[in-house]
């Protein structure tokens, strides 16, 4: 038997092979690919494999995701500059979270940007505790 | 820190406020269950690294998978829920060290479990680290005196060495190890006693026996009891051993008891059928040799370059039946120097330490032994095997040649005189006394069962008339001078 293949893995192989295609001939691609999974017992997986798609696919369009969470809602003009530092393509989620005090966390895939005040003071408290 | 400080710190940190952003490397818990949690993402995730679970509990990464990490938790599992945020931590799993250490008893992870204040230590050292090469090491020279007269005698152990105590459960294997630290008081040595799944009770029964022997004022106590979960007995020895690597980076002497390392390769067997890690002989997974190889191995004895120092180990190992055929003491008996074997047979005959001098060796310590008591007690190892050989025929008393029956003779009070009763460890001169007196047949006219009693008298009278003698063999030194000596003070005991 072939090595087991993951979610993402299938996505990537889809997106590989589905990319500037269109019409009958991606149809035709969607079918076969439709029918593997259905070989691999995979089908109950479909959804997510369809969620590591669309990530995917982002990712290759060179699209950012990103989740803003600050303490206080924040101004237009503020989001669109911290948009700003991660590209030209980002898709932002907004979160407050009022006990981060002040400043902002930016979560990119999966790491943390953490600016808060929460964090600062922490960091503050460590320092004069040794 | 004045108030005028704090205020400066505070100062510069708000100066700094815009420019420091903290990046964190995060993943999600996908699943938890029995001390274990996969987690998704982690992506620059080192082997061994702590993770920080919500709620600052502490976890271990061991298994890198292609999408997962697989981690053990350090601390309460029950309150990690799917989709928790895990952090790293960026640092690989170390523990405090230093001489704050000495007198106290700590977990796996070295932080304080009794009672006496937090722990003032500015050291961590790795729990995980490679041994030291063949270039910085030196042979076993000096021998660490256990005080048991049987050990001492016949199978003595060298400071760097790593000595088994093996056999069935209540055998006194514990109270051979703990005898051992209890006469380390004035050796120059610092001990560690690990205590692996053991009952609590009896943890806290044998620190009680160590603070009223003063034992405890050089000896630190790493514990991971029978509840503390399956991954604190897998690291409580690497715990342990990092502690006394301090000692020993230091020049010092150290010796660390594992108790039991049978509990560990259990408490590694569980962790790794969870990981899913595939199960071999006994269910064990394949690299557990090397989870004792790797700890055993960081025994040492260092050479002059390095500090001197040296890790003398003596790890324990439980079997089950008396069969050391099975895979861990297999494994433990191949790694270490020699072995000390317990008998449940020669227990519940009274022979305590129940110790098989025939199979039991050591096979570096000999070096190690001081000359006098290498002079004493050297034809004695023969003399007791060749005895075991014989003792089938003492019951037929009287048809037995004169040879064969003072063999037979000498054995016996031999036997007798090696019996010695729990946390009574004995200086070595006076071992080398009596073990002389007996093997030069000046106890040949004393019934077989008063050997105890008239070795009592013997050392009495010793400590008070021949205070100078003893001064003398607790140096080691032996020539003929001495032996004439030792002779006529024994030839003045007899007279008596």
């Amino acid at each position: 038997m072939a090595k087991k293949m993951s979610n993402r893995q299938y996505a990537q192989a889809l997106y590989e092979v589905t990319t500037g295609l269109s019409g009958a001939d991606l149809k035709d691609i969607i079918a076969v690919f439709v029918k593997i999974i259905v070989r691999d017992h995979k089908l109950k997986q479909a959804e997510n494999i369809c969620e590591e798609f669309i990530r995917y696919a982002k990712k290759q369009a060179g699209e950012v995701a990103i989740k803003v969470t600050s303490a206080r809602e924040l101004d237009k003009s503020t989001l669109e500059k911290i948009k700003k530092i991660f590209g030209n393509k980002v898709e932002s989620v907004r979160n407050v979270d009022e006990s981060l005090l002040g400043g902002v966390t930016v979560k990119l895939e999966d790491r943390i940007l953490d600016a808060s005040l929460k964090t600062q003071l922490n960091k503050l408290k460590l320092s004069l505790n040794s | 820190m004045s108030t005028k400080q704090i205020v400066e710190e505070l100062k510069k940190s708000i100066k700094q406020f815009e420019k420091t952003v903290e990046v964190e490397e995060i993943g999600t818990v996908i699943e938890v269950g029995d001390g274990i949690a996969r987690i998704n993402g982690l992506t620059k995730c080192q082997a061994q690294e702590m993770l920080e679970f919500t709620g600052g509990i502490f976890g271990v990464a061991l298994n890198l998978e292609e999408e997962t990490v697989g981690a053990v938790i350090l601390g309460e599992y029950q309150k990690i829920k799917e989709g928790d945020t895990v952090k790293r931590t960026g640092r690989v799993l170390s523990v405090p060290v230093g001489q704050e250490l000495v007198g106290r008893v700590v977990n796996a992870l070295g932080q304080p479990v009794d009672g006496k204040g937090d722990l003032k230590t500015k050291e961590f050292y790795p729990m995980e680290k490679i041994a030291p090469g063949v270039m910085t090491r030196e042979p076993v020279h000096e021998p660490v005196q256990t005080g048991i007269k049987a050990i001492d005698a016949m199978i003595p152990i060298g400071r760097g060495q790593r000595e088994l105590i093996i056999g069935d459960r209540q055998t006194g294997k514990t109270a051979v190890a703990i005898d051992t630290i209890i006469n380390q008081k004035g050796q120059n040595m610092k001990c560690v006693y690990v205590a692996v799944g053991q009952k609590e009770s009896k943890v806290a029964r044998i620190v009680a026996k160590l603070e009223e022997t003063g034992a405890m004022e050089y000896t630190t106590v790493v514990v991971a009891g029978a509840s503390d979960p399956a991954s604190m007995s897998y690291l409580a020895p690497y715990a342990g051993v990092a502690m006394a690597e301090y000692f020993a980076d230091q020049g010092e002497d150290v010796l660390i008891v594992y108790d039991d390392l049978t509990k560990q390769a259990w408490a590694y067997r569980e962790v790794s059928l969870l990981l899913r890690r595939p199960p071999g002989r006994e269910a064990y997974p394949g690299d557990v040799f090397y989870l004792h190889s790797r700890l055993l191995e960081r025994a040492c004895k260092l050479n002059k370059d390095n500090g001197g120092g040296s890790i003398t180990a003596l790890p324990i190992i439980e079997t089950q039946a008396s069969d050391v055929t099975a895979y861990i003491p297999t494994n433990v008996i191949s790694i270490t120097d020699g072995q000390i074997f317990l008998e449940t047979d020669l227990f519940y005959r009274g022979i305590r330490p129940a110790l098989n001098t025939g199979i039991s060796v050591s096979r570096v310590g000999g070096s190690a032994q001081l000359k006098s008591m290498k002079k004493v007690a050297g034809k004695l190892k023969l003399a007791m095997a060749q005895f075991r050989e014989l003792e089938a025929f003492a019951q037929f008393g009287s048809d037995l040649d004169p040879e064969t029956k003072k063999q037979i003779d000498l054995g016996q009070r031999m036997t007798e005189l090696f019996k010695q009763t729990q946390y009574s460890p004995m200086p070595i001169a006076e071992q080398i006394a009596s073990i002389y007196a007996v093997s030069n047949g000046y106890f040949n006219d004393v019934e077989v069962a008063k050997v105890g009693e008239t070795e009592k008298k013997l050392l009495e009278f010793m400590n008070r008339s021949k205070k100078k003698l003893l001064d003398i063999l607790t140096k080691g030194d032996w020539d003929d001078k001495i032996e004439t000596e030792l002779k006529s003070a024994c030839e003045e005991f007899v007279k008596q």
